[in-house]
C-alpha cells in the first residue's frame, strides 16, 4: 500500500525584490515588488511502505521544501499529499507521532545539557510509555554506539557524535515514516558509512519508509533502490539507479591498459578523453558506439586490459544539472534562490 | 510544563554565581521605583485619589507582574521570534503537541522569582498600612484579576511574536513593550482621558496593574470600577481566543529559514 502519495504538489514563495541602489531601497519601503519563486512545481510520486527513496538535486532544487511539506511544516500553495492516510500540514498529533524529520544542519538537542536529558524530554513530549522508552533508547544507544557520550553536554560533542544523538532523538518514538534531510552532512567518511549502515538497518528491522536527501552520492547509492531527481522544483526522474544512468547518461566509460605508450594515437576521434596517463586511458563514448569503439581500439592497439563501465553516478548527476545550468544561462532565466 | 521548568533550572544551575547578584539587581530596581513614589508623596497627599499605601500596593503589583512577564512570557516569546528567524521553529511544529502550548512553556527564567517576592512584600506592606482589613473575597478577586491580567499580557505577547511570521526583524518590539508597560507603574487615572481610554481598551494595561491593585484595596477613592473583574474576565477570554486564532493563522505563513 502506498504510504506517501503526492499529487500535483506545489509551493510558491513570494520573494521581495528590489533594484540595487539607495533610491530603490527607499522606494521598496513603500512599494515592495514581489517575485514568485516556484520552489516546488507540480510534483507527483508515491512511495510504498518500507521503501527508501533518495531525493537528488542541486541546492535550491526544492528537495527540502518538499520534505517540509510532507512533514507538515509548510502549507503547499497547490496540490495534495497524503502520508500514512493523513494530510501532513493539518499536523494532527496522530500523524506527527508516527513520523520524524531529521535536519542535518539543525540541532534539536538542548545545547547546554547532556543528550540524555533531551531524549528524556522527547519521550515526555511524545508521551512514550516508560518501558518502551527505555527499551528503544537502549537499543538505539547500542546500535549507534553512543553510550559513552550520553552524559556529556551536547555542546562538547563532535559533529559526528552529535549527529548520532540527533538520529537517536528522532527515532525514539519509532516513526513509521522518516524524512532525512542531509543526515550525513559535515561528518567524516567513516562516520557517514556508519550512519548509512544504521539507517539501512533501521529500515530493515522496522520496515520504516524513508525519504532521504543527501549531497553525498555514496549515501544514495548505498541505501536507495529508487531515486527521485528534482531540479528547479520539477521532477526530472523517478526510478532505479541503473535506469537513471541509462536515461540521464547515454554513454559508457571505456578503460584500457596498453602495453606500450601511445601518445600519438587519436583517442579523441573515438570518444571524449577523460584521462590519459602514460599507459592507462579512459574514454567516454556514446552508448550506441561503445561496441564499435571497442573493436577499433582492440584492432589498432595492443591492449592488455579493457573494461566498459557505466559512468559513476556523480558524473551522471553532474551532467544532468550541469547541462541544465548551461541551458539556463543561455535563456537567462532567473534561478530559484528561495528556500531549498 | 514542570519538565521544562526543571530543564531551565538545570540550565540555570550552570550559572549559579549570577543568582545573588541578580537578586540584588532586582532589589535595586524596586528601591528606585519606591523612591519615585516617596518623592511624589512628599509633594502631595493623593495622586488621583491614590494615597501612599495604595501606591505601595500598586508598585508591588507592578513589580510582581513585571517579574511574572520576565519569568515566563517574554523569554518564551523571545525564543519564538528567534526560532522563526532561524527556522528552528520546525522542531516545535514537528512535535505531536499543540504548538502554541509548547512555545509558551519552554523557557523559565528562574532567578526572576525574586521580583515576585519583593513585589509581594511591597504590596503586603502597603496593604498593612491601610486602616481596614482585607477580606478573603478581596484577596481571591485580586488573585483572579492578576490571573486575568497575565492572560491578557500573554495574548498581547503571543500576537507580537506571531507578527514575526511576516516581519522577521521585530526584536525592538520588546523595548517598545517595556516602554509602554512603564505607564503601569502609576494608576491610569492620573493620565489624560484619552490616554486612560487607550490604556483600558486599546492596550489594556489598566487591567494588568491598576485594576488588580484597586480590587485588593477596594477603596472607591482609587476610582477603580467595582465591575472591573467582569470586564477583566471578558477581555481576558477575548484576547486569549483572538491571539490563539492569530497564531494559527500565522503558522500558515511560516516559511522556515532556508536550509
Amino acid at each position: 500500500m502506498a504510504q506517501i502519495e503526492v499529487e500535483h504538489l506545489g509551493k510558491t514563495f513570494k520573494v521581495p525584490e528590489r533594484e540595487a541602489g539607495l533610491v530603490a531601497s527607499i522606494g521598496s519601503l513603500f512599494r515592495r515588488k514581489y517575485r514568485d519563486v516556484r520552489a516546488v512545481d507540480d510534483i507527483n510520486f508515491t512511495v510504498e511502505a518500507g521503501e527508501i527513496v533518495g531525493f537528488l538535486g542541486p541546492n535550491g532544487a526544492g528537495k527540502t521544501t518538499t520534505l517540509k511539506m510532507l512533514s507538515g511544516l509548510l502549507h503547499p500553495t497547490a496540490g495534495e499529499a497524503r502520508v500514512l492516510g493523513h494530510t501532513p500540514w493539518k499536523r494532527e498529533a496522530d500523524y506527527l507521532r508516527r513520523i520524524s524529520m531529521l535536519m542535518g544542519q539543525r540541532s534539536q538537542l538542548q545545547w547546554d545539557l547532556p543528550a540524555v536529558d533531551s531524549f528524556y524530554m522527547h519521550g515526555a513530549v511524545y508521551d512514550i510509555p516508560k518501558a518502551d522508552y527505555q527499551q528503544t533508547l537502549d537499543e538505539l544507544v547500542e546500535l549507534l554506539a553512543i553510550g559513552p557520550v550520553l552524559k556529556k553536554q551536547v555542546r562538547t560533542l563532535s559533529l559526528g557524535e552529535r549527529m548520532k544523538c540527533e538520529i537517536c532523538a528522532s527515532l525514539l518514538h519509532r516513526p513509521a515514516v522518516l524524512f532525512l534531510d542531509e543526515p550525513t552532512i559535515g561528518v567524516d567518511v567513516e562516520m557517514q558509512a556508519r550512519i548509512r549502515s544504521f539507517i539501512g538497518q533501521y529500515n530493515r528491522k522496522h520496515g520504516a519508509t524513508i525519504i532521504l536527501t543527501s549531497h553525498y552520492m555514496a549515501d544514495v547509492t548505498a541505501l536507495c533502490k529508487r531515486i527521485i531527481v528534482i531540479d528547479q522544483g520539477q521532477l526530472l526522474f523517478d526510478g532505479s539507479l541503473p535506469a537513471l544512468s541509462e536515461k540521464m547518461a547515454p554513454f559508457k566509460v571505456i578503460k584500457i591498459d596498453l602495453d606500450a605508450k601511445c601518445d600519438d594515437y587519436p583517442f579523441a576521434e573515438i570518444g571524449e578523453v577523460i584521462s590519459c596517463d602514460d599507459r592507462k586511458v579512459e574514454l567516454k563514448v556514446p552508448k550506441a558506439e561503445a561496441a564499435a569503439a571497442t573493436a577499433k581500439l582492440l584492432t589498432d592497439l595492443s591492449v592488455l586490459d579493457l573494461t566498459i563501465e557505466d559512468p559513476p553516478i556523480e558524473d551522471v548527476i553532474k551532467q544532468v544539472f550541469g547541462g541544465r545550468a548551461q541551458r539556463d544561462d543561455a535563456e537567462t532565466t532567473e534561478t530559484a534562490g528561495a528556500s531549498a | 510544563m514542570l519538565l521544562f521548568a526543571r530543564i531551565s533550572v538545570q540550565n540555570f544551575a550552570a550559572y549559579r554565581a549570577d543568582f545573588f547578584l541578580r537578586g540584588i539587581m532586582s532589589l535595586v530596581q524596586l528601591a528606585a521605583e519606591l523612591i519615585v513614589v516617596d518623592t511624589i508623596f512628599h509633594n502631595t497627599e493623593t495622586l488621583a485619589g491614590w494615597r501612599l499605601p495604595h501606591m505601595l500596593v500598586l508598585v508591588g503589583v507592578y513589580r510582581m507582574v513585571a517579574g511574572g512577564i520576565r519569568i515566563y512570557i517574554v523569554p518564551n516569546m523571545r525564543r519564538v521570534l528567534e526560532d522563526i528567524r532561524e527556522g528552528t521553529l520546525d522542531f516545535v511544529l514537528l512535535k505531536p503537541v499543540n504548538s502554541q502550548l509548547l512555545v509558551s512553556i519552554r523557557e523559565f527564567v528562574f532567578w526572576r522569582i525574586t521580583d515576585l517576592i519583593y513585589g509581594g512584600t511591597a504590596a503586603a506592606i502597603g496593604a498593612s498600612m491601610l486602616a481596614k482589613d482585607i477580606g478573603a473575597t478581596q484577596i481571591a478577586t485580586f488573585v483572579f484579576m492578576l490571573a486575568a491580567g497575565f492572560a491578557i499580557i500573554y495574548s498581547v505577547w503571543l500576537a507580537l511574536a506571531t507578527i514575526g511570521f511576516w516581519f522577521i526583524r521585530v526584536q525592538n518590539i520588546e523595548m517598545v513593550f517595556w516602554n509602554v508597560f512603564e505607564a503601569g507603574r502609576f494608576p491610569v487615572m492620573i493620565y489624560p482621558y484619552w490616554v486612560q481610554w487607550s490604556l483600558t481598551f486599546l492596550v489594556p494595561l489598566a487591567f494588568i496593574t491598576t485594576f488588580p491593585a484597586g480590587t485588593l484595596l477596594a477603596d472607591p477613592a482609587t476610582g477603580v470600577p467595582a465591575a472591573a473583574p467582569y470586564y477583566a474576565a471578558g477581555i481576558a477570554v477575548v484576547s486569549v481566543l483572538l491571539s490563539s486564532w492569530f497564531w494559527r493563522f500565522g503558522l500558515k505563513h511560516y516559511s522556515g529559514a532556508s536550509a
